[in-house]
This record gives C-alpha cells, structure tokens and sequence, in this order.
C-alpha cells in the first residue's frame, strides 16, 4: 500500500477516507502480530469523514489528507490512552496531542491506533513491552526489532501505509530494516519532542516508517520543522522532502563505507551491502570513523544516565499509576509505584544510568562518554569533507529468533551498532529495504547524511529504491 | 570499577527501586556486564572540551504553555481540589 496511489484514489472519488479508514481498522483490530495497543475506531472515523467533506469541498490538505496513520505508544495523543509500553501509564490519558500529532491531524491524516513497543522505548527487539511482544509480520517466530516495532509491522502488513516512529539509538531505522519498510531518524532538531515521552533527551527525534521512501518523505514534510514547546527545535525552514523524492535526479553521488563497519560482517551481509550500493551514480569509496569502536558504551551510559533522570518524574503522584499500601510512608508510595511500574529493562537502564551518574563514577563514565560522543560526531564531520553520504547495513543481522537475547542485555546492545554513532553525531539517517535473506526476511540499507541534509538523503534513498 | 551486590544495592536506593535477593544477583551480574563492556572509554584519550559546546540556543523566557493547571491536576493519582494528596511527611499521618 503506497501513498502516492492511495492519493490519486482518494482523488479520483475512487475510493474514500472512510473507506481506507475502515479497512486499516479492521486490520489494526485483527492482526494477530500485537501491533497496536489502542484502535480508535470512534475518533478515526469522525476524522475520515472530516476528511472526505474537505476532499467533497475543494478544502485538501495535501498528500496525508484523508490517509490513515499509526502513532507509536510514547507520543501524546489527546483523549486516547497514551501507554509508552508501561504498565506505570496504563490508563493514562494525555491532556494534550504532541505537536506531531497535531501536525499530522492538521495535514487530514486519520490517527486509527497507537502501536506497540518497548517500555519506554528502550530495546531493539519489541519484547520489554509490557502488553507482549510484536512479532514479524513474515515469521512469528522472530522479533520485529524495536523499539518501534508496532509502526514497523504496522505499516509492513499493509494496516497503514504510514506510521510514527520515535528513534534515540535506532528505534526506527532498525525495526524499519527488519520488517522491510523505510525508516528515517531527522537530524536532532528537526522534528519536534514536545508531546514524545522523553527517553534520552539529547538523542531523541520522531521519525516516519512508510512502505516507500516517498510515503516517509511526505510524512516527515509534514512533521518537521520549528516549535515553540520544544527548544531544541532548529529555526530553519526544512527542505522539501517530497519534491527531492519524486525527483531524485542522476548526479554522481561520493558514498563513503567505515571501514571500521565491515569488521565482523558475515559474507552475506557484505555482499547485501555491495549490492544494495550497486547504484548508478554512486561511487563507493572507503571512509575512516575511527572512534566507532566508543560507540556502543557511549550510547549506553549517555541515554541511561538520561533516561534515570527523566524517569525520575515518574513517582505515582501527579500522573500514572500509584501503589500505595495501607499507612504507607511518602517514600514507600516512592518505591512501590515505581517497583510495580517499570518493567526489568527498564528497571536496568534506570539502574546503569544511575550507576553513570553517582559520586565516584560519574568521570570514570558520564564524562568520558560525552568526551565520545564529541569524538564521534568529529569523525563523521571529518568524513563528510570527502563524502556526500555514509552507507552502512541498517543492522548486522535480519530478524532473530524471540527470545533469543532476552537474557543477554550486552549482546541485545550490540544489535544497535550501526545505528547509535549517527544517533550520537545527531545526524540524519534513512533505513531503505534491500532484498532479503533466504528465508524471505528483509534487509535494510542505511544512508547518513550531514545534518539538516534531509532532502537530499531521501533523494538518494530514492535512487537505491529504484535501483532494486 | 567492578558493580557487586552492594553497588547495587545503593543504586537501587538511589533510583526509588525495590529489588528482591534474586534481582540483586541478576542485575548484580548484568550490570557488571555492561559496566565491564563500558570499560573500552578507559582507553580514550582525556581532552578538555568545552561543556557548552554543541548546546542548544537559549531563547526568550516566554509562557507558550497556556494555562493547563485543570487538565494537568485532572492525571493526578490523588487529589484534594487543587493540591495533589501524598501520605504525610511530618507528624501523625493519620
């Protein structure tokens, strides 16, 4: 299901908002993959049929007017339970819509459902949700990754052509490259945060997941863009994604490969990588990132750390759920809602970040990974004076079995260690898919770009897509 | 810097977390994992940087919120009109 088609019907009167509305309804309440959490069939299709008297009107609000999207559990949405993942939130009813959301209401997009992920959204697998894991729309035995893998397996079944991701090490790109969809992390800045239930500040952004790069450039020209609720929001006007998309034009293109990438890549992988880049137009040439061996470790004390102090607000007073025992003390309402509240990941992110940032550790760690975290995004300005682009597989891997690093968290880690240095350097990165392995499950491609260079990353997304 | 069972112990103290003997031995064991695994920063090399470097632009201290004070009072767990109700801090509690 493509957006650029489901246009065109909408507009030839051959189909309607209403329609498309209650098909992907049907299909978020069937599938049996656990993608959503929350199917609004009310509220979608009072906004289908808004949508439809717009379209009868002449009154069109561009290319998601009238089309049905997912939103992942960790963004506001007001008057529809807003979960994170987390038993602490069950219930819980945001007071306002984030300013994605309210973007993409504004553009006549129809908001059928919020998808299932990781608690809090820290994991790669969707398996730390505490309403059950997603599972791969191709086998249900394998993960989908995460930990937007609701959005991912939601918009790779056909439910949705577009859905919102949030991603802080690769929680969209990953899950995009594991169930054949594309996935974009915006540069840090780019989109909005107000109304995304802060994980790690510092790293992260909201993302589209679509069934093509055209699809995930639309979307994310409607999300991206200044906000007064969010200061970290960039000022400058975006680029004009769509247009870079449709028209991604010919020009040779220099695509830097990390050697420090390729250690310990299997022979497939490398050769899915070779392929994938088999472009006309793209001169492939090596690029050093020599700090990427940091990456890992940095990533993991900085969004820990952060993640201990964010989570902190969550203590069963002003909003979530309390537990508190008979004559319980205020510190006990303290421990028990959160001990209730949090699921084991969680719980350990919460722990490690805590650890980073105590007396007698903090320099030993939170302050030499934010020495990294300099070094690594120094390596990729470095490399972007020779390069146009940086290319690397999405994840080493395709989808793995469930369960299979569960109860190892350092090899679960690992899964992310293509996509944390951009992550860290907060620039842009597109996961397209590139075939698949023997067993029909996908691969994805992942293209890193200077910072603010959107447009023209969709546009080379757009080559490699058409190239396959 | 090794974590054992009474590291842990005071960082769940720390971050408001109840653990039972069994999750201080599994976290015990998997935070000295990752801790262990972090240990590659050692290697890096320390050179000043500038704490303000690369932060955000400040901006004009203005009120962009609106007044939320009912829908935000309306989430609380426990409430007495305007004020959020906790179990009391000093004194009887009852």
């Amino acid at each position: 299901m493509n957006l650029r088609a489901l246009g065109a019907d909408l507009r030839a009167g051959a189909t309607t908002s209403r329609a498309l509305t209650l098909r992907a309804l049907d299909a978020a309440e069937a599938t049996t993959t656990g993608a959503f959490l929350t199917v609004d069939r009310e509220g979608a299709l009072a906004a289908a049929d808004v949508a439809d008297a717009g379209l009868a009107q002449g009154a069109d609000h561009g290319p998601l007017h009238g089309v049905p999207v997912a939103v992942k559990d960790n963004l506001c949405t007001e008057g529809l339970q807003t979960t994170c993942g987390s038993r602490f939130l069950e219930g819980w009813i945001a007071p306002y819509d984030a300013t994605v959301v309210a973007k993409l209401r504004a553009a006549g997009a129809v908001v059928v459902g919020k998808t299932n992920m990781d608690e809090f959204a820290m994991g790669s697998s969707n398996e730390n949700s505490a309403y059950g894991p997603v599972r791969h729309p191709v086998d249900p035995t394998r993960v989908p990754g995460g930990s937007s893998g609701g959005s991912a397996v939601a918009v790779a079944s056909g439910i949705v052509p577009l859905a919102l991701g949030s991603d802080t090490g690769g929680s969209v790109r990953q899950p995009a490259a594991l169930c054949g969809v594309v996935g974009l992390r915006p540069t840090y800045g780019r989109v909005s945060r107000s109304g995304l239930i802060a994980f790690a500040s510092s790293l992260d952004q909201v993302g589209p997941v679509a069934s093509d790069v055209a699809g995930a450039a639309a979307l994310y020209d409607v999300i991206a863009g200044p906000d007064p609720l969010d200061s970290t929001a960039s000022e400058r006007p975006p680029a004009h994604a769509l247009e870079a998309a449709l028209a991604p034009g010919t020009e040779p293109l220099r695509v830097g490969l990390p050697t420090q990438y390729l250690d310990g890549l299997t022979s497939e992988a490398r050769s899915v990588l070779d392929a994938a880049l088999a472009v006309p137009g793209f001169e492939v040439v090596p690029v050093d990132l020599p700090h990427t061996e940091y990456a890992v470790a940095t990533y993991y004390v900085l969004a820990s750390a952060e993640a201990s102090s964010n989570l902190a607000r969550f203590d069963g007073i002003r909003y979530g759920n309390r537990v508190q025992a008979e004559g319980a003390s205020l510190q006990d309402v303290y421990l028990d809602s959160r001990t209730a509240g949090f699921g084991p990941e969680v719980q350990r992110r919460i722990m490690l970040g805590t650890f980073a940032l105590s007396a007698g550790f903090f320099e030993a760690y939170f302050g030499k990974a934010d020495r990294a975290r300099r070094a690594i995004a120094a390596d990729f300005t470095a490399a972007f004076e020779d390069v146009d682009l940086i290319a690397s597989l999405t994840s080493p891997t395709t989808a793995f079995p469930l369960g299979a690093r569960t109860a190892d968290p350092l090899a679960m880690y690992l899964s992310d260690i293509f996509t944390i240095p951009s992550a860290l350097a907060g620039l842009p990165s597109i996961s397209v898919p590139v075939g698949e392995d023997d067993a029909g499950l996908p691969w994805g491609l992942q293209l890193t770009a200077p910072a603010f260079a959107e447009a023209p990353l969709f546009a080379a997304a757009a080559r490699v897509e058409a190239s396959r | 810097m090794s974590v054992d069972r009474e590291v842990v112990r005071h960082v769940a103290a720390l971050a408001r977390l109840r653990l039972s003997a069994d999750q201080e031995t599994l976290f015990t064991r998997q935070l000295a994992d990752i801790v262990g695994y972090a240990g590659v920063l050692e290697r890096l090399p320390d050179t000043p940087v500038d704490p303000a470097d690369g932060a955000a632009p400040l901006r004009t201290d203005a009120v962009v919120n609106g007044d939320r004070a009912d829908a935000l009072l309306a989430a609380a767990p426990d409430r007495d009109g305007d004020r959020l109700r906790v179990p009391a801090v000093l004194g009887d509690p009852g």
